[in-house]
């Protein structure tokens, strides 16, 4: 796992942009996250060449920040909303039916590799509650036991190489762990 | 100055104190946690509560943290007065408690907790929460320190002291809320020369010395004693406590002019070398242990009717021992000398005749202007925690060095750091051309920085530097003027003490004596010939003496060769006096007494006759001035007459590579009998700038070997390649040195040697907590 | 008058409270061949005793030595190889010196050093007084017997990691990915 040259060029020159080097650190541990789905340990020595934060530093950033993460997650990650105003509106039963529907505690990856559910804090979208996240982007709102259900089983049903990167990954993650 | 009224009490506050400074100075005992004078008030802990009272109509009393405030004059609070402010500390006190574990009987702190004081201080007593405590994982932080995380209160002295004052950056807080956690990235010892520290400021047992650990006894049940740290020239205050005739543990002692709070790990662990299983503890003649006592023995083995004496004092033994020693030897009609390496002498010496306008460890932190010349971190680390401090303030800092230096490494993050590299042999040039372009009237680069200091420091590590540079180095601050000032890290704690000893080649002389078989015998006290520069001279000249008679605390190769073995106190079983390398005199104090009978150094006053005793008298005296200093004080410096140098040659630039010091910060010669501190020594490589390799048409990568050829020494070492090192240089440990036979600035062959197999070894692990990782877990939750 | 009023009842008075004693119960007991019936408080011979499940109470933390009057206890710590728990590699007691005060017991956090009523402790010699570990650890919980300190310790021994003890939860994972 490492990034290739041309990615490294990339994310030096985004750096230059910055008065400091280290104020580039987010935007290249976002970009390992993007490509890998999580942040594994070895990117992260090459982060610190870099940006001239140590391996420890980026730790403390990544550990700081919820949208940064050391593990990796499912080809999906659906963050679903417990605070307020989805709550009210019956988000527990959302969360229920998902974890249900995945098989595994929220923050694991589902045995096929498909999703990895997590609960989240609001994402203002309290007008559509309860609302929730598809990595990190396409929003949902309106959810239903019923809605997340067929969602979770949709991804399911894609196929492998359907997302750019991840799955090859993911299934080696899940080999691991078994 | 100005004072501020406490419970109307009036309370003198100094200048840049805050509230909480002013109140502890008038002993009045408000609790606190996260504030710690070299660290600032970050006010997290919000336990040092005080009431302010209102000065005008209308105005209502606030609860203020007292470590965030600036003392001004009349200033009023209530503190035991107040209705509020001791229920706000006690309620924060009852906060960190509910999870703070019931570990204080296993607890290495207990007895010496800052938690469990101020705990008791705001009469917390009964938990009334009942729920489930949180728990932290634990993390193996190498063979010196401790750590036990639930004991945490998240004060941040910990990181704040690592990253914020010791410019580290290998550990720190992970997490956020109440899910903080303090640690590396991965497991094992920290990179910083200062780590240890952390177990000074952290105010529970959430880190806690291992080595101390490792021979435990409750601080209060130690032996202390107000002493000095043997293992460099910068002589740190320290306090040893032993117990049983055992040393324990060693912790800074605080002191207002030199190292203040701190000190670094060589300091903190080299002293337990006097735990070592190979310490010679019992007279040992002609290999043969004896029970005499060890005086007896030694004023025995120096009555032999056919011996020719000559007479090898310390730079790492103190003042009166080496005065006690010149005059025996003028007793014994025998060559004295205090140093095994000519030119180390020579190098010490002339260091010290410029080392009159030293700067000391304040003056370095405040420097506005530092030029560091060769590896300071590696031989005086505290020097070079004085250096960071400059640095932590953009204070422009220059380094001249031929071999990788941790303050080196530090140029990509500090941006007013500047580094060259350069063979020693052309510093001396180098620093000439710096004063040539600081006469011009536009001076550049780092000719202008200095030239617009107002408080340049120079500092030189002396052992490295040739003596041209020493000289050109003290030039250039004589060229800056007297706002300047220059200093030299010293090869050992009373190198100062040591040079005024001596006599100009006294060394050389003695070395040669023994070549020529002028003398047959020699007293050595507390140095180690053997294994120093001149190591190979050594055990040749004293293979054919019958005579060796050695006096140390060490197991060293010369105590290894001696005829008569008689052990001897370390610094903390006896009383002495050191210099240190600004002139400063300090005296220390015995902390404990062996149970085995130890030669304590000022015993050795025995030996001399009673002229002789007169004259150590009178010599301490118009060398210390009128009074001896009191253990503990910091002492007056002492500007002694110039010294008489001889004259010697050094290394000249040659055409093929020459062999530097790789040095490294937990290395000195009683360091190395520090089991625990001497098993993070670096493994030994030959460091090489990738383009010098290039250069020499060497392909090399990391599983590179190469053979070093030097008098017909041969030594092959697994390749370290980095651009710390100087262009035509090679760097290599002491170790190698030794090996090599080989000196500073030898012309070395190099040839590529058989690679190192690709395959890595395999890890040891030795853990019974479960590592925490990030990778290869299975998820969010635990299973 | 008065004086002699004073003298006759005194007089009387004092003989028939022998007399009375003399026909009461008897408190003495012909020791040693009746043993006395001590109250279970009793401070007599000093014990180290074990945890429920048979390890030493023990953890070597200086307090009962620190907190002795006669400085008669002399302990040196040591740790056990495989999970660092500390305990009394050596624990001495000179019983020439110890007064029995119990204040060792008293500042016990683990419950390990307690005081028996035994004190049949002759002995023909001052050294054969000075009890050392073997002589004082025995084989039972004494008066506490559910009491087990290190359950509720934070520090990891054998068989019980961070997050294990009593009333604790699992240790924090700063890697987690739950907000």
């Amino acid at each position: 796992m490492s990034l290739t040259e041309h990615e490294i060029e990339h994310l030096r020159e985004h750096i230059e942009h910055y008065p400091e080097k280290r104020a580039g650190a987010i935007y290249c541990l976002y970009y390992v996250q993007d490509k890998y789905g999580y942040i594994p340990r070895a990117s992260l020595d090459e982060v610190s060449e870099l940006t001239d934060l140590s391996p420890t530093q980026l730790d403390e950033l990544i550990t700081f920040y919820t949208l940064l993460r050391r593990r990796p997650v499912g080809r999906r990650l659906i963050r679903i909303c417990d605070s307020i105003s989805c709550y009210t509106r019956g988000s527990e039963q959302v969360l229920a039916a998902a974890k249900e529907a995945s098989g595994v505690e929220f923050g694991q990856i589902s045995k096929d590799g498909a999703v990895t559910v997590l609960p989240s804090i609001c994402l203002g979208l309290c007008d559509r509650a309860p609302a929730g996240l598809v990595d990190d982007s396409e929003d949902l709102g309106e959810l239903t036991p019923e809605k997340i259900r067929d969602l979770i089983c949709s991804y399911a049903a894609e196929t492998l190489d359907s997302k750019s990167g991840g799955g090859q990954q993911i299934l080696a993650v899940l080999k691991d762990q078994q | 100055m100005g004072t501020l009224y406490i419970d109307d009490q009036p309370v003198e506050f100094q200048p840049g104190d805050n509230v909480l400074d002013a109140a502890k100075r008038a002993n009045i005992e408000v609790p606190y946690f996260c504030y710690h004078p070299a660290l600032g008030a970050v006010g997290s802990c919000r336990v040092c509560a005080m009431e302010t009272v209102p000065s005008r109509e209308g105005e209502q009393p606030r609860t203020v943290m007292t470590c965030t405030l600036k003392a001004q004059d009349g200033m009023r609070f209530r503190f035991a007065q107040s209705d509020k402010a001791p229920g706000v500390s006690k309620t924060m006190v009852e906060f960190y408690m509910t999870r703070h574990p019931n570990d204080c009987p296993v607890c290495d702190e207990g007895g010496d907790c800052h938690l469990q004081n101020m705990t008791v201080e705001v009469g917390h007593a009964y938990r009334r929460f009942d729920g489930q405590k949180k728990t932290y994982p634990n993390q193996l932080l190498g063979p010196l320190v401790w750590n036990t995380a639930n004991r945490c209160i998240t004060c941040y002295r910990c990181v704040r002291f690592y990253q914020d004052y010791a410019l580290g950056d290998d550990f720190g807080a992970m997490g956020s809320r109440n899910n903080v956690l303090f640690r590396r990235i991965d497991d094992g010892a920290f990179d910083s020369p200062f780590a240890g520290n952390i177990i000074t400021v952290c105010p529970t047992g959430t880190f806690t010395d291992k080595v101390f650990r490792r021979k435990y006894s409750r601080t209060w049940m130690l032996k202390k004693s107000a002493s000095i740290c043997a293992h460099c020239s910068v002589g740190c205050h320290v306090e040893p406590g032993a117990r049983a005739g055992t040393l324990r543990r060693v912790v800074p002692n605080e002191n207002s002019a030199v190292n203040q709070y701190f000190i670094c790990d060589r300091g903190r662990y080299a002293p337990h070398a006097s735990e070592a299983a190979n310490r010679p503890l019992q007279v040992k003649v002609g290999g043969q242990l004896r029970q005499e006592p060890a005086l007896a023995v030694l004023r025995q083995a120096l009555a032999v009717s056919d011996a020719r004496w000559g007479v090898m004092g310390s730079a790492r033994e103190d003042v009166v021992t080496n005065l006690v020693l010149q005059q025996l030897a003028s007793d014994l009609n025998a060559p004295f000398t205090a140093f095994t390496d000519p030119l180390t002498e020579v190098r010490t010496k002339t260091a010290v005749n410029l080392s009159l306008s030293a700067p000391s460890l304040q003056d370095i932190e405040a420097a506005d202007c530092i030029l560091v010349v060769g590896e300071l971190t590696e031989h005086a680390p505290m020097m070079e925690l004085a250096v960071r401090q400059a640095l932590k303030q953009g204070k422009p800092v220059m380094m001249l060095h031929a071999a990788a230096s941790l303050l080196a490494g530090m140029v990509r993050k500090q941006r007013s750091l500047q580094a060259q590299t350069q063979a020693p042999v052309l510093w001396a040039e180098t620093l000439q051309k710096l004063i040539s372009s600081l006469s011009q009237e536009q001076a550049d680069g780092w000719a202008a920085l200095l030239k617009n200091a107002k408080a340049p420091v120079l500092l030189g590590v002396a052992e490295v530097m040739p003596t041209a540079a020493i000289k050109a180095l003290a030039e250039l601050a004589a060229v800056l003027g007297e706002q300047a000032r220059v200093g030299f890290a010293l090869p050992a704690a009373n190198s100062f003490g040591a040079a005024q000893v001596s006599q100009a080649g006294s060394s050389e002389q003695l070395l040669e004596a023994l070549e020529r078989g002028d003398i047959n015998a020699l007293l050595v006290v507390g140095a180690d010939p053997m294994s120093g520069w001149q190591g190979e001279r050594w055990s040749k000249a004293l293979a054919k003496i019958q005579h060796l008679v050695v006096v140390d605390h060490i197991h060293s190769a010369t105590v290894q060769a001696a005829t008569v073995v008689v052990p001897s106190a370390t610094v903390s079983e006896h009383n002495g006096v050191f210099i240190n390398y600004e002139g400063r005199v300090q005296s220390f104090a015995k902390a404990y007494s062996r149970e085995t009978q130890v030669l304590l150094q000022e015993e050795l006053i025995a030996l001399l006759s009673g002229d002789a005793r007169a004259r150590v008298q009178s010599q301490l005296l118009s060398m210390l001035g009128s009074v001896m200093p009191s253990p503990g004080s910091t002492g007056s410096r002492i500007k002694p007459a110039t010294l008489p140098i001889g004259q010697l040659a050094e290394a000249v630039l040659g055409n093929g590579p020459a062999l530097v010091l790789q040095g490294w910060h937990g290395e000195e010669e009683v360091a190395g009998f520090a089991t625990e501190l001497a098993s993070l020594t670096p493994h030994d490589s030959v460091g090489i700038a990738p383009a010098y390799a290039k250069a020499l048409g060497l392909t090399l990568d990391k599983n590179s070997r190469l053979t070093i050829s030097v008098h017909n020494k041969q030594l092959t070492l697994p390749v370290s390649l980095s651009a710390q090192v100087a262009e035509g240089c090679v760097a290599v440990s002491r170790r190698a040195f030794a090996e090599l036979q080989a000196r500073l600035g030898d012309e070395v062959k190099l040839t590529a040697a058989m690679r190192l197999s690709e395959e890595p070894a395999a890890p040891s692990v030795v853990a019974h907590f479960t590592p925490l990782q990030g990778d290869n877990s299975n998820g969010g939750l635990r299973p | 008058m008065k004086n002699l009023k004073n003298w006759v009842g005194e007089i009387t008075g004092a003989f028939s409270a022998t007399l009375k004693h003399a026909f009461a119960e008897r408190d003495t007991v012909c020791y040693p061949a009746e043993k006395p019936d001590l109250p279970e408080r009793w401070r007599g011979r000093i014990i180290l005793t074990v945890t429920p499940e048979g390890e030493e109470r023990c953890v070597a933390c200086y307090l009962c030595s620190s907190v002795c009057p006669s400085s008669a206890i002399t302990i040196q710590g040591a740790e056990r190889e495989d999970d660092e728990r500390r305990y009394a590699e050596k624990f001495e007691i000179d019983f020439t010196r110890c007064i029995f005060c119990g204040l060792c017991e008293e500042a016990c956090p683990t419950r390990a050093i307690q005081t028996t009523n035994d004190f049949e402790m002759g002995a023909s010699s001052r050294a054969e007084l000075v009890y050392d570990k073997s002589r004082l650890l025995e084989n039972h919980t004494g008066k506490y017997p559910d009491f087990d300190y290190f359950k509720r310790a934070g520090v990891p021994i054998r068989g019980k990691d961070v997050g294990e003890g009593a009333n604790e939860k699992p240790p924090v994972d700063v890697y987690t990915l739950l907000p």
